[in-house]
Order: structure tokens, then sequence, then C-alpha cells
């Protein structure tokens, strides 16, 4: 199987320059070089490569809204937030390949024109910060971001814990000094974004691929994969299965292998009961549906989810789904900026409807009104943080109604 | 409390370089409260309005900024502060049932600080080790796959 990120996470010091040369760090430069910026774009227009960041955007559309001939500077900004529950990929390249994404944002900085790289980090990763930090050094006291060919300003920041921060226009005012409350769009950033200036952002495991497709060829990207996912995925397994951890796969896997092979099966055998497939922001799937899914853009929306971010989070038959909504739900509920009216008080009413069915204080018109906050709440935001609570809430209830009954039927949840 | 702020000589190295890195004197603002946390622990009134001054804004918006980052304390949180994730991974490994626990351990709930400050005790939404819950965070420390066993040994061993 084609590895494309993952290839060398098992090898110890790989935050080291030197080790991680001997492991073919840094190769894609030479050729890199060779090759005129526009070029570069060319061939990652050519690759089909989609942002691994949640939103599943194309990266060369996102690149070619920079007007060609404007005056304006062009700033690159790596998404290295991670904060949503069950994710944990960028975590694990950040830790076992920082080198691999330095390359990656080089090959993204050079195409564009870049002069100032920005690094946010997620708060919580202060480990990963810190070795993050050494590999750039590292690279930076090797001249990389001072050659000829190449200049450019690395400023690496660290956020403070708000995972509102990862939605890129509330990660600019976070940079910028302010609190992180998300802006409208238009302006997207690429137009009018950090301090002004054009700013492409992009999640950390999206640009650990360019690399390969400047090696390689675009040609080589685009064959691995399905007609509309290109390349690899990174998957964060969590929850109940024998292996949980983060595994590389090729674009198109189904589910069913992934959860068989990689994470060895549920836990003790038990029965699958639901996947959410990509990070808490997406839809839950029934065992049968997440059974007969792929792990691509396409057949997730297919089977009523979303790829997201990859963080799949496996509930078996012994989870109660209304406890782990209820998690959800106060999760979004804090994670609130409180900006918006409906968000703000939405997700909070939301919270503790869940929080009382979940202790068995709820009646059936409590499920009801579930349902009815989240519609009414939906689409009324500047972000789309508090759909992405309405999208848990309406699929939990839609498959799992039952278990919401049965919480009220019995005064205390049935899987105590 | 009430001592004066004021950055020890190496975060001052650290803050001038940072000051020079950042576009705009503003723009500075989340590294140089990184700073000031570190050395502190916490991020007081006091350092606030220091910080104010040194970035030519109001020390009300770094107060805002304070309360609206969760990572910054605007008071210690005990020695050793503990933060227990109870977000909805770790929640399927159960560890609503091992806050418990560990409020028992302790002796206060979470959000207190024991006597005489020793531990402090909050709840987190994740800390992104989802793999390997439940899982806790100790200052700097991450303590994972953890069973009331090993918090039975590890409180045991900072209480010492
Ligand atoms: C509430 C919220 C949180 C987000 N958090 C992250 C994050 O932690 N990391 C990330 O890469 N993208 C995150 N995103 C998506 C970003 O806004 C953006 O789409 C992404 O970084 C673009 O990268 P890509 O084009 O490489 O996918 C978040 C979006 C929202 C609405």
């Amino acid at each position: 199987m084609t590895l494309i990120i993952t290839k060398y996470f098992e090898v110890d010091d790989m935050h080291r320059l030197s080790v991680a040369k001997d492991h073919g760090a840094y190769s894609s430069l030479e050729k890199l070089f060779q090759m005129s910026p526009s070029d570069v774009v060319d061939e990652v227009g050519k690759s089909k490569h989609v942002g691994r960041g949640g939103a599943g955007f194309p990266v060369w559309n996102k690149w070619n809204f920079i007007p060609p001939n404007s005056d304006k500077p062009v700033h690159l900004i790596v998404n290295a937030d991670e904060s949503e529950p069950g994710t944990f990929k960028d975590r694990a390249i950040l830790e076992r390949d920082p080198h691999l994404l330095i390359e990656g944002m080089m090959v993204a900085a050079y195409a564009l024109g870049v002069k100032k790289i920005f690094v946010y980090f997620r708060g919580e990763y202060r480990f990963q910060w810190k070795r993050f930090i050494e590999a750039l050094t590292q690279a930076e006291d090797e001249g990389l971001f001072s050659s000829e060919a190449f200049k450019c300003d690395v400023i690496v920041h660290r956020g403070g814990g708000a995972y509102i921060c990862g939605e890129e226009t509330a990660l600019i005012r976070s940079i910028e000094g302010e609190r992180g409350l998300p802006k409208e769009k238009p302006p997207f950033p690429v137009t009018e974004g950090l301090f002004g200036a054009h700013t492409v952002i992009h999640n950390v495991e999206t640009l650990c691929s360019l690399p390969f497709i400047i090696s390689n060829g675009a040609d080589a990207f685009a064959s691995i994969g399905t007609e509309k996912s290109k390349g690899t995925k990174l998957i964060s397994i969590s929850g109940h299965v024998e292996s949980p951890g983060v595994y590389e796969v090729v674009m198109g896997t189904p589910v069913a292998s992934v959860l068989a092979t990689h994470a060895g099966g549920t836990l003790g055998g038990r029965r699958l009961k639901a996947v959410v497939p990509g990070g808490t922001s997406v839809p839950v799937l029934n065992s049968e549906e997440a059974l007969g899914a792929r792990i691509d853009f396409e057949s997730m929306k297919e089977a009523g989810s979303l790829l997201g971010s990859g963080g799949m989070m496996v509930l078996d038959e012994s989870a109660c789904t209304v406890r782990f909504l209820s998690d959800v739900a106060r999760f979004y509920a804090n994670e609130s900026c409180g900006q918006c009216t409906p968000c703000r008080e939405g997700t909070g009413w939301i919270k503790k409807i869940l929080n009382g069915i979940e202790s068995g204080a709820g009646s059936d018109r409590d499920v009801q009104l579930l349902v009815d906050v989240a519609e009414g709440i939906k689409g009324k935001s500047i972000c789309p943080l508090a759909d992405s609570l309405v999208v848990s809430v309406q699929s939990f209830v839609r498959k799992f109604r039952e278990e919401f009954k049965q919480h009220v039927k019995l005064g205390c949840c049935p899987f105590n | 409390m009430s001592m004066q702020f004021k950055f020890t000589e190496s975060m001052q190295v650290r803050a001038d370089i940072i000051l020079k890195a950042y576009p705009s004197k503003g723009s500075a603002l989340l590294p140089i409260l990184w700073l000031v946390h570190d050395q502190e622990g916490c991020i007081s009134e006091n350092a606030a309005g220091l910080v104010a001054e040194m970035l030519g804004i109001s020390k009300g918006e770094v107060l805002e900024a304070v309360s609206f980052y969760d990572l910054f304390n605007a008071e210690q949180k005990g020695l050793y502060h503990i933060k227990i994730c109870v977000g909805p991974c770790c929640g399927l490994k159960n560890s609503k049932w091992l806050l418990s626990y560990l409020e028992n351990l302790l002796g206060i709930k979470a959000g207190e600080t024991t006597m005489e400050n020793r531990f402090g005790l909050s709840t987190v939404e994740c800390l992104g080790y989802c793999a390997d819950s439940p899982v806790m965070q100790i200052n700097d420390i991450y303590y994972d796959n953890l069973t009331p066993d090993m918090l039975d040994e590890i409180i045991g061993m900072l209480n010492r």
C-alpha cells in the first residue's frame, strides 16, 4: 500500500533534521526549485488534491482565487489548531514527522510567492509545539528558509485553548491579537485575510501531501484513491475498538476493513452500534451505514455523513448514544464564542435538555423540544459551529430515538 | 497576590524577540500572555495592566482575552493542576466515573483547589489524546489509559 504521510512514523527521532534527511526529507526541493511557481500551482491542480481540514475544498481552487497581479502580499497560515473531539491526526504528524510538514509548507509558499508563514498551534499541544520549533530551527539553521531560491519568515503562534480559533476568520483575528470571533464571509481570507493580505489557510495534513506530488508528479498522486478523492487520508480512531490510533488509508478504503484490520475490531468483539466518522461535527452513522461506507468524500456523503477531519469515533452496543451526544453538546456550548445569539443560547439549551434526558429527568416533550431547538438555530449564525451540533442532534435522534425514549420511560440511563 | 508583576530577565529577552517578530505590537498579545502565564502560572490583573502597556492596548482588552482563551488562568490553580478530560471519547471510556473517584480522593469538586493550594482540579472537554482515553493532564504531563489504581498511585506520589 502507498503511504504518503506516515511512511516514517515508526522511525525514532524523525524530528531531528539529520534523521529526517536520511529518510528522504526535503528531497522534493531540488525538483521544486527547478519548476516555476506557476508550474507548481498547475501540478497541484492536476493532482486534484483536496483539503483535509474538514471542509473538503480543492487546494488548487483556493490558490486560484489569488489575483495574479495584486500588489498585496500573500500569507500562508498552517492550521494546526486541531481541537475537535476525536481528531488527533495532525498531532501525530507534528510529533512523528514535523519536517514533512515544514517541507509541505515550503512547497505551498514557493508556489504562491509567500514571504511570511504563520503556524497556528493548538494551545494544548505544548509538547508538539516545542518539537516543531526544534525541527523548524534546525531547518532554518540549515539555510532552507534563506536560500537563493527560497526566502521566507515563519512565525509560530500558539493558541490559547479555543476550538473556534480553528475556523479561519477566527484564527486570523486571534493572530491579529483579538479574541477569536468569526467574521462574515465574503471577503474570504484569500481576498482579504491576515493583516489585510491575501491569506491561504491549510490544514497540516493537506500540506503534507505536497512533497509527494512534487517528487512523484501529479499523475502518481491522482492515480491513488477514487474518482473524486485522491491520495490517502489519515484516520484517527477512538472509542470502542481494540487498537485505537492514527492510521493512513488510501481514499476509498471500506470502513469495515479499517475497523477490522487497523483498529483490530470492536472492544471484546462486541456488536457495533454507531460510528461518527469525521469528528464531532458530522452526522452519526448506524452500524449498517458505517459498515457499507468507504473512507472518501463521495462515499461518506452517500452514506449520510461527511469525511470531515477523519476523526472516527466508534460506539459499541454498551455505549449510551444519549450520553455521547450530551458530551458533544456540552463541548459546543462551551466553545460557542457567544457572538451570535442562536448559537450562544441554542447550544446551551440543547446541552441542558440532553443533560436532563440523560439523567432520567426528561419527558417525551423534551425529545421533541430538542429536535425543534436544533431546527430553530440551524443556519442562523456567522460560522458553522452551531450547525455542527445541529447535524449531530438531528442524526442521533433520528437514528437512535428508541434510546432517548427509553431514558424518559425508565427515568434513568439504561446503560448504567 | 498584590505583588507587582515583572518579567524575569530571560523572559524579557523572549518578549523583546516576539515584539520584533510580530507585524504589529497588538498582534503579539497571545505570545506575550503565554510568557506571563509560563512565568506566573496565571495572569493577574496587575500583569494584565503591564501587558496592556507593553502592547499599547487597553487593560480591558487584555482581560477579555484572558477570559476568552480557556488555557489562561486568572489565578493560580494549585501546585499540581489536574485537568481530567470528560469529552465524548473519554466519556465512552467512563471518564465521569473516574472524575468522581478523583473528587473523592482529593476531597474537592471540579473547579476547586485543595487546602494550601496543592491540587487544583478542572474538567476539560478534549485534550486530543482520544486514542489513549481516559486521559488527564497534570501541569505538563499527560497520563493515559487511566484506572482508579493509577489515580491512587499518582495522587499518592504527588502528595508526598
Ligand atoms: C469551528 C471550526 C473549527 C475548525 N477547526 C479546524 C482545525 O482545527 N483545523 C483545521 O485544519 N481546520 C479547521 N476548520 C476548518 C478551517 O476553517 C479551514 O477550512 C481549513 O483549515 C482549511 O484547510 P484545508 O483547505 O487544507 O482543508 C474549522 C472550521 C470550523 C468552522
